[in-house]
């Protein structure tokens, strides 16, 4: 199961009704919904937790069923992960 | 006396701007670096200038590419391309040709030689002549396969940038 942390060096601003975040890693500066920072904001640089983990995180505090938040970001990690926001952590 | 609490954490200002119950899915959209897309737009608009025949001149042919020389700056506030610049890289035996120790006259807003005594190669250094000048500059150079220079600006022979893509072009 692929585990995440969030990228080192990820700067993030509140800029209207969304977020402008920076990835060091990526160079890029990218434009975000409050979804995506709190995903970013459910991990840590330094400890890898698992889309189950950070969506019993977000479930926990959005009232929401695991499972549905589960299915919602299901095509989200790719994509954050390409943005240069998160790292796949390998291993156990 | 308390102190005073402590400030909303930005973790906190980010979640409580999500409704309870409501979870939708993150959305990325990229900023595009305004520099990268003005040097793209800058090189599409000179290839398509080089590449068509609707501007100015002959077309060139298709082994025929570019590179830039800085404008030396004149204290009578006219620009120059110097021949021995030029020619230490390329080599072209045309009458517009600014031959080393020449000096060539450029309006550094269409890169077309300049009327009056500098419009064709002059042996006549131009009054304080210097690259050491902000912002710098610059002519477009054509050159073909063999090395040698097919026009300078819009002298000799080959598409000259257009008008519209030369300002962005000479700031580089």
């Amino acid at each position: 199961m692929a585990r995440f942390v969030r990228a080192p060096g990820v700067l993030k601003a509140s800029l209207g009704e969304g977020w402008v975040v920076f990835s060091s890693l990526s160079g890029e500066t990218h434009l975000v919904n409050g979804e995506s920072v709190a995903v970013l904001e459910a991990l840590s640089p330094e400890v890898p937790l698992s889309a189950c983990q950070v969506c019993e995180t977000l479930a926990h505090e959005y009232g929401l069923q695991v499972s549905e938040l589960e299915a919602t970001l299901a095509g989200s990690w790719g994509g954050l992960v390409e943005a240069g926001l998160i790292r796949t952590v390998a291993g156990p | 006396m308390q102190s005073p609490p402590e400030s909303p954490s930005q973790p906190q200002a980010a979640r409580r701007k999500l409704v309870r119950g409501v979870f939708a899915a993150p959305a990325i959209l990229t900023v595009c670096s305004g520099s990268a897309l003005a040097s793209q737009s800058s090189l599409r608009c000179l290839a398509t200038h080089v590449a068509d025949n609707t501007s100015v001149t002959p077309k060139v042919g298709d082994l025929d590419t570019w590179t830039r020389v800085q404008l030396h700056k004149a204290t009578d506030g006219n620009y120059y391309v110097s021949g021995t610049q030029l020619s230490t890289v390329f080599a072209n035996s045309g009458s517009w040709w600014p031959n080393p120790g020449t000096w060539l006259g450029i309006n550094a807003t269409t890169g077309a030689a300049v009327t009056g005594t500098y419009s064709t190669p002059q042996t006549i250094m131009p009054p304080g002549a210097t690259l050491a000048y902000s912002p710098a500059k610059y002519v477009v150079v054509r050159f073909n396969s063999t090395g040698n220079v097919t026009g300078v600006g819009t002298a000799g022979t080959g598409a000259n940038v257009g008008s519209s893509c030369w300002n962005s072009f000479k700031a580089g």
